[in-house]
């Protein structure tokens, strides 16, 4: 029984217009579907239906879908969850479009997930034949898959707990206030074999920090940061690395003011892996690990 | 001879730059044609409070003071809402001057300037009359004087 990834991410942008030429223009997913004042997006190599859904209106995340392996699976979440106490509703198949049932769950935080196992199939866009290693005619900068979230919330030490006991996530990254006596500040999760699929910094309930692509390498973050630099993305950091789960990384803005990141490296994660701790007087080396300095909008910009 | 961009050129002739003075401290610099509030700031080579520059997390809040501007592109409700309208605060990245503006920082945030030499540079191009022209490094505590 498991939960495998980050499978879909909604977020709420004030103009689509300007939304879609920054998300298929630039960075290159692909229109998959549209309804009255929502986009459904693609990246090339992504085989489900949608990745990241566009919703018309204000700014900040709708919710966010992480894909399980079975549809028994949804059963056993349910029941932990509500031993937990958060609030469940059920998904009936079709209610998001393209998606069969699932789970809805309101997080400790106010945030918002949903829990699938069906929803169609597209195909990459080399194909299962025989494949190329990338598609011949990639537009903007043509990232491959998303790949991560980080929000904000009142209680980390909460929404850990959560993840851990409800679906089984474990625990790569934690940055703690102080060993000799340690709160939660940050905590990075995986359910995968990839430093985090999810991830939580103390701040307001219900926002959002960014959610992340999934690039080739640290060439591939550069060129995407050039060609951020012709189409006039303000930036927000990057490109640097982080200490904190050791990828590459540029942090940008949507034309709403959602933050994005390309993100390329990291480590591999087993069941076993022993879970890295930062303390909060080290937190510059670990957000930003080769300047380590704090920049003044990482821990304030949120949407 | 340093040659100007056209747009400058042209909006020099016409007069279709607007002033802004930051006050208390009584900065100015120029916008250019299509130019909103802080960008022209930065473009004088000053830093205050910004975030995403694109209307939607409200970091970049100043308070209009005197003139009038132009709003462009989206600003999400959660960004600035009807109440910090009505009570004169703008967003910096989406305020395009109509007029000649004065502009105050928000209490807590501060104008510093990050290269010095920039700004006789710009009020030169922008045919700026008095510039305030910085001599002396900025100090994190020089906001009011």
């Amino acid at each position: 029984m498991a939960v495998m990834r980050l499978g879909y991410v909604h977020v709420r942008v004030t103009d689509l217009e300007a939304a879609r030429r920054h998300y298929v223009d630039i960075l290159g997913m692909y229109p998959i579907a549209e309804e009255e004042g929502r986009l459904y997006l693609k990246a090339w190599d992504e085989y489900d239906h949608h990745s990241v859904v566009l919703e018309a209106g204000g700014v900040g995340l709708v919710k966010l879908g992480y894909k399980c392996e079975r549809p028994e699976d949804l059963e056993a979440y349910e029941e932990r969850a509500h031993r937990f106490g958060v609030t469940t509703v059920r998904m009936s198949k079709g209610e998001n479009l393209a998606v069969g049932e699932g789970l809805r769950v309101t997080l400790p935080s106010e945030h918002e997930i949903e829990l699938y196992a069906d929803i169609d199939y597209r195909g990459t866009a080399t194909g299962a034949i025989n494949p190329d290693p990338y598609p011949r005619e990639l537009h903007g900068i043509g990232v491959p898959r998303i790949d991560h979230a980080l929000v904000t919330c009142e209680n980390p030490a909460e929404v850990e707990r959560f993840f851990s006991e409800c679906l089984d996530f474990r625990t790569s990254e934690r940055v703690i206030t102080d060993p000799a006596d340690p709160e939660l500040l940050g905590c990075w999760m995986f359910c995968g074999n990839t430093p985090h699929d999810i991830a939580f910094i103390k701040g307001p309930n219900a926002k959002l920090h960014h959610f992340a692509y999934l690039m080739e390498d640290w060439t591939s973050i550069l060129k995407a940061g050039d060609r951020f630099s012709m189409e006039d993305v303000p930036i927000s950091t990057g490109p640097t690395r982080h200490g904190i789960t050791r990828g590459t990384t540029i942090y940008f803005f949507d034309p709403a003011g959602n933050r994005n990141e390309v993100f390329a490296g990291g480590y591999q994660t087993f069941a076993d892996f022993p879970t890295i701790t930062w303390t909060a007087d080290e937190l510059a080396k670990g957000i930003f690990y080769i300047s380590r300095e704090l920049d003044q909008n990482f821990t304030s910009v949120l949407t | 001879m340093i040659s100007m961009p056209d747009s400058a050129r042209t909006a020099c002739k016409d007069g279709a730059f607007s002033k802004i003075t930051i006050v208390p401290r009584d900065v100015a610099v120029m916008a250019r044609a299509g130019e909103v509030i802080l960008d022209a700031i930065r473009r004088y080579g000053y830093t205050y409070r910004f975030g995403c520059r694109r209307g939607g997390c409200g970091r970049c809040k100043v308070r209009l003071l005197r003139g009038s501007v132009e709003e462009t592109g989206a600003i999400a409700e959660t960004a600035l809402n009807e109440a910090e309208r009505s009570s004169g605060l703008i967003l910096s990245c989406r305020s395009l001057p109509t007029t000649e503006v004065w502009i105050g920082l928000l209490d807590d945030d501060h104008l510093e300037s990050l290269t010095p030499l920039l700004a006789p540079v710009m009020a030169k191009q922008d045919r700026l009359e008095k510039a305030w022209v910085p001599t002396t490094p900025e100090r994190r505590e020089d906001r009011g004087s």
